[in-house]
């Protein structure tokens, strides 16, 4: 659908990791194309998120390698990740407590800029301010902007992840259950501006159990199961098989 | 109009206007040298809380740049060769702190945080061995003496600083310079880059932050300012001893920091003051010093669980709860007149 970006934006290949002898992923391979919105399902604990931190370098990976367009991005540092596009929200939200909501936003901006504008605020972070500011106005979430991030909802903290990752300028971002435990009506918004952030060629990687919303959303579905990749394809035809049926549904 | 003038800014000229005084009202030297140590423990306890307080790295080994500041002034300057100046050791001090930082901090942060504090630990015990050890450099126990008073060129002159009343302001102008570099880095985006480490170290790895590479700045930062503080403290002393690494001064900076408050500038700087000169102070009762000494420090850690931030904040709170009040009837008045 992309012409002129031939290769995939995301390889994975035989992507492995155990934890303690127990083996969370195994071997598991998939690519995800430019600009494409694929959902990673799964029942719990069959190793999405484990999966996210391995290729977002939060675990090293025990063997298997990942491609950003391209070039090879196995076991580089998370930090390191980040300032090449690669974004990521938490399944446990998190934020910096002791920071006030507009300035975790604020925060997305540092994997745009290098360490010499650290210093100063001015430049790239009034810019930076500015985007934060609409962003919060545009999720809803203004009001509280002066408020500690710890001291908010749990459905705003999550608000608050997805606002500061639209700052980090992602080329590609995993959203680790954006609306789990998000009111309906923040569920909706989030799920309008994750459209909006595909529309806008963001490549996205969605994990969610809610299947409403990834059955809307995505035009491709990864299954997993036990560490391993059971099904991949379009959501009709993958929602269909029998092993996801089982495996996802209990059926 | 009243309502503009921060609180916060009227404390900080408040206490600097009195800190100026100081000399002018103290007139026995002996109160004026504790006026002097109340201020190296200001400026060592604010480079202090730039790695305990702001980026959360438990360091145990920060009296080690100050020693080796104080080591450089001494091996640079003894009767009857004066030195160069404080600004060429000011100069080599704070670099070569730098880099012993970095060359601490690189090993020890690929460390868990807890076991940075043990890492650096050990680092300290070694620099008080080499320092007691290394005979032909540090003359050990015996100490580097009749190190030459400090001399500070400026445009137009040098002052030679001898009395007890120039080396006041001299450390003054160090501890202002240490509040407020660490003042200003903890304002800017870089502050709120070593926030975000101390407060989650993974989330800031994903917002494209290098938890190590900030935490190594911090600490080399931290070690510069430290090692200003030892070179003054050398030419001060006139002495420097392996006693300058000595864990004694880790434990004073760490009540310091922590009955303060980490991460809070005012806080540790009150706690800096109180815990050098109450203990001279209470000289007067000699043989109950440590007993009262002990009993002080236990009532605010008990009463003020978050040190004495906690006691400026709710201070703050009750000044602007009563202007609130204040001001409307005020503008009643003023509309009646």
């Amino acid at each position: 659908m992309n012409q002129d970006a031939p290769g995939a934006a995301l390889e994975i290949r035989r992507l492995s990791k155990s934890f303690y002898g127990t083996t969370v992923l195994d071997g598991v391979s998939f690519d995800v194309a430019p600009g494409e919105l694929v959902g990673l399902i799964g029942p719990n604990g069959s190793g999405k998120t484990t999966l996210i931190d391995c290729v977002t370098g939060v675990l090293r990976p025990a063997g298997g390698q990942v491609m950003l367009d391209g070039s090879r991005i196995t076991r580089l540092p998370a930090h390191r990740l980040a300032r090449r596009g690669l974004v990521r929200t938490f399944q446990q939200v998190r934020v910096f407590t002791s920071a006030t909501v507009r300035e975790n936003v604020i925060a997305g901006g540092f994997a745009t800029v290098p360490w010499s504008r650290y210093l100063f605020n001015g430049g790239h972070w009034s810019e930076t301010a500015h985007l934060a500011d609409s962003l919060l106005a545009d999720l809803g979430i203004d009001s509280v902007g002066a408020s500690l991030a710890g001291q908010v909802s749990y459905g705003q903290r999550k608000l608050i992840e997805f606002a500061a990752g639209m700052l980090s300028a992602p080329r590609l971002i995993f959203l680790d259950e954006p609306v789990a435990a998000v009111n309906p009506t923040l569920a909706l918004t989030m799920r309008d501006r994750i459209r909006k952030l595909h529309e806008s060629s963001v490549t996205i990687v969605l994990v969610e159990h809610n299947l409403e919303v990834v059955l809307d959303l995505c035009q491709r579905l990864v299954v997993l199961d036990h560490g391993v990749k059971i099904a991949d394809g379009p959501p009709s035809e993958v929602m269909e098989l029998p092993a996801v049926q089982e495996a996802y549904l209990g059926r | 109009m009243v309502a503009a003038i921060n609180p916060r800014s009227i404390g900080w000229t408040g206490s600097l206007i009195v800190a100026l005084l100081v000399p002018v009202v103290v007139g026995t030297p002996y109160y004026l040298s504790t006026g002097i140590f109340a201020l190296m423990y200001v400026a060592l306890a604010v480079a202090f809380d730039l790695v305990v307080g702001r980026i959360g790295a438990l360091s145990l080994a920060q009296p080690v740049f100050y020693g080796y500041g104080a080591y450089v002034a001494a091996l640079l300057g003894t009767h009857p060769r004066p030195g160069p100046g404080f600004w060429v050791e000011a100069l080599a001090a704070a670099t070569g702190a730098s880099i012993l930082a970095l060359a601490i901090g690189i090993p020890a942060f690929r460390l868990s945080l807890h076991s940075f504090a043990m890492g650096t630990l050990g680092f300290a015990l070694i620099a008080e061995l080499v320092a007691n050890n290394w005979l032909s450099v540090t003359r050990g126990p015996l100490c580097i003496s009749a190190i030459a008073p400090l001399r500070l060129s400026y445009p137009g002159g040098t002052l030679i600083v001898t009395t007890n009343q120039q080396a006041y302001y001299v450390i003054l102008a160090i501890a202002v310079v240490a509040i407020l570099s660490v003042g200003l880095v903890s304002r800017s985006r870089l502050g709120m880059a070593f926030r975000a480490v101390r407060d989650d170290p993974m989330l800031a790895a994903a917002r494209g932050l290098s938890p190590n590479q900030l935490r190594l700045l911090a600490f080399a930062i931290s070690a510069a300012l430290s090692a200003l503080v030892g070179v003054f403290a050398a030419h001060f002393e006139t002495v420097v001893c392996p006693s300058y690494i000595d864990l004694s001064i880790t434990v004073l900076l760490l009540i310091m920091v922590f009955v303060g408050g980490r991460g809070s500038l005012r806080g540790v700087v009150t706690a800096a003051v109180i815990f050098t000169v109450v203990p001279e102070l209470l000289r007067i009762a000699e043989s109950m010093r440590l007993v009262i000494f002990g009993a002080i420090l236990l009532v605010t850690v008990i009463a003020f669980p978050d040190g004495f931030e906690h006691l400026y904040a709710r201070m703050g709170r009750f000044i602007s709860r009563s202007r609130s009040r204040a001001l409307p009837a005020s503008s009643e008045a003023t509309g009646k007149a």
